[in-house]
């Protein structure tokens, strides 16, 4: 390093060049300091679990773009010309698109409401975080099949009705995480003097939360979306099991006649939740304390 | 409702009325969602197993699985399945978050919150079709294995038991033990470890004394949420076995949904059981959580 070579006296002319030097001794030295210097363990850690990891994702790709013999891309395009896939896949974005327009539409007045006028009911609020995980899906759907499956004196499954069944259990499955989004974004502006100054230029309620709330919490609207559209998509106990043939439970099928098509959908599949996951980490970059998983059992 | 309104507006009496009434409109819509949805179908649910499915008669015996040894094997297996995913995803989980706070490099730390972040979602059928590729019966590791000698299969292993099914809800818990054990793993100060070896503190001293009685309450508190998780879980379950490997969450299934086991009243029993374990697991880390240590609160 240059630092040692002007270790002679200080002199007027050298003393620029010293501090020069020491500053640039100081950055290499940070610079050694914050390098590579991952301890083996963590190395053998991390490598051993990237391959549990990724191995099931190789695997699938392998036999995804295989015909049993050799590498080909037919089982992708058969997959993705294929009726079945295409009308499941979109039976799942209707209800997917559905469900978050649906969620946005009621959580985000809510929201604001409750951090406007209801902070009593905050608590009732939060209490809502944690039941996807005291009532899952498998639970859900036993309580609405009783109330509202094929035996019941409320058969809405039989009925025109059926579309607002899973979409009504989508929106409690998905109301925890939309729910924590949206509040999220409200608690980081200060709603309150927003609403003030804009009811003090005039702007009713409705005019201010639409002009002035909405545009401030749109990060949070948007990663409630995609939490909502992502466990809408990816959703198959209340599918299956209400009997809506969504591609989830369309991948379940396939998978039994056509294993190669079928491995080909799994990618698909994942290309899906990777997309939406992936979207929700850069939005929650942008805004700390969001979540990225959905957490509760699926 | 009226005080709320007259402490927030300054506006009179009936004016703050009107106001309030119609700012309780705006809860409306949720309101009526989560009843229809939410609480109905679980009142049905509660009322459900405490009546004969058949005659609509008030009895206990739905619950008679409380008391038939036979009849408990679901929960037996769902217990050791969840017991087996938590300790494995939980300890795997540490170790990852550790390796990952140890490299100190920005770069693995973030590939590696967001991967686990996407695989903390891969759930379901997908990843049940992408170990069925590569731990199946001609899985690409099986496969790999058998040609070198080794046959898992022949030596008792199948992927649709309860050993498969730990491997692959590892594949979730694991990653969703190092996103909530991440926080607290980057909250331990260094300066902690230095002022214990400055003290002459050996390491295990340092992880006796200091880091262990730290990190315990997240920890534990963690493993209740995975214990959760795991148990709760459907759609892999059902996609890996279809239904032959005995857990609580296929049975409800069975029950709702089978022509020869077709029994809502025990099904309704079944998950109110369920509901039970979750909602232990959860209230534990509730409590946990609110006495979370000081330390790590940032």
């Amino acid at each position: 390093m240059s630092g040692t070579s002007i270790a002679g006296e200080a002199t007027e002319e050298t003393l620029p060049a010293m501090i020069v030097a020491a500053e640039k001794a100081g950055k290499a030295r940070r610079r050694v300091n914050r390098g590579p210097r991952v301890p083996v363990w963590a190395i053998v850690v991390l490598t051993l679990s990237a391959v549990y990891f990724l191995l099931p994702l190789y695997a699938t790709a392998v036999y995804g773009f295989s015909n049993g013999k050799h590498f080909t891309l037919q089982p992708l395009w058969d997959g993705l010309g294929d009726p079945g896939f295409q009308t499941s896949l979109r039976l799942s974005l209707f209800y997917s698109v559905l469900t978050t327009l649906l969620a946005l539409a009621v959580v985000a007045p809510t929201a604001y409401m409750v951090e406007l006028r209801f902070q009593r009911l905050r608590s009732t609020i939060e209490f809502l975080s944690i039941l996807p995980f005291v009532i899952p899906p498998i639970i859900l759907v036993v309580g609405l099949s009783s109330m509202y499956g094929i035996k019941s004196p409320v058969n809405l499954l039989a009925s025109s009705w059926a579309p607002v069944l899973l979409m009504g259990g989508y929106f409690i499955l998905t109301l925890p995480f939309t729910f924590r989004a949206i509040d999220n974004a409200l608690r980081a502006v200060d709603v309150r003097t927003l609403t003030e100054a804009s009811s003090s230029l005039g702007a009713g309620t409705i005019r201010t939360f639409m002009k002035v709330i909405v545009p401030s919490i749109s990060l949070g609207l948007v990663s409630a979306a995609l939490l909502a559209f992502t466990t809408a998509m990816g959703e198959f106990t209340l599918a299956a099991l209400l009997g809506y043939p969504t591609f989830p439970v369309y991948l379940l099928n396939v998978n039994g006649w056509q294993p190669h098509m079928g491995e080909a959908l799994v990618l698909v599949s994942f290309l899906i939740t990777w997309a939406g996951v992936i979207a929700l980490a850069a939005v929650a970059r942008r805004t700390p304390g969001t979540q990225v998983v959905r957490g509760g059992p699926m | 409702m009226r005080s709320l309104t007259a402490r927030t507006d300054a506006g009179t009496p009936a004016a703050a009325r009107s106001r309030g009434g119609r700012a309780a409109l705006a809860l409306l819509p949720l309101a009526v969602l989560i009843t229809a949805f939410l609480l109905v179908p679980t009142v049905a649910l509660v009322w459900g197993s405490f009546h004969d499915s058949k005659t609509g008669a008030f009895s206990l015996a739905n619950y008679s699985y409380l008391g038939h040894p036979l009849d408990l094997i679901p929960f037996r297996n769902s217990l050791e399945l969840s017991l087996a995913s938590t300790l494995v995803g939980g300890l795997v989980g540490l170790l990852i978050g550790q390796a990952i706070v140890s490299s100190r490099q920005p770069l693995i730390q973030e590939i590696a919150t967001t991967f686990s972040s996407v695989a903390a979602n891969f759930a379901g059928v997908p990843l049940a079709y992408a170990f069925i590729a590569t731990l199946g019966n001609s899985g690409l590791l099986t496969l790999f294995l058998r040609s070198n000698g080794i046959d898992l299969y022949d030596g008792g292993f199948k992927l649709y038991s309860v050993l498969g099914l730990t491997i692959v809800y590892a594949y979730w818990e694991i990653p969703l033990m190092v996103l909530v054990m991440l926080p607290p793993l980057q909250a331990m100060k260094r300066s902690w470890r230095e002022a214990a070896e400055i003290l002459g503190a050996s390491r295990w001293q340092y992880l006796r004394s200091v880091a262990i009685p730290i990190l315990m309450t997240p920890f534990i508190s963690s493993l209740l949420l995975l214990y959760a998780n795991a148990f709760g879980a459907y759609a892999t379950a059902y996609a890996l076995t279809t239904g032959f490997v005995s857990l609580v969450p296929i049975e409800i299934s069975n029950l709702i949904n089978g022509d020869v086991s077709y029994d809502p009243g025990q099904a309704d029993a079944l998950a109110v059981g369920l509901a039970v374990i979750m909602a232990v697991c959860i209230g534990g880390r509730a409590i946990l959580e609110r006495r979370s240590t000081r330390w790590l609160d940032r």
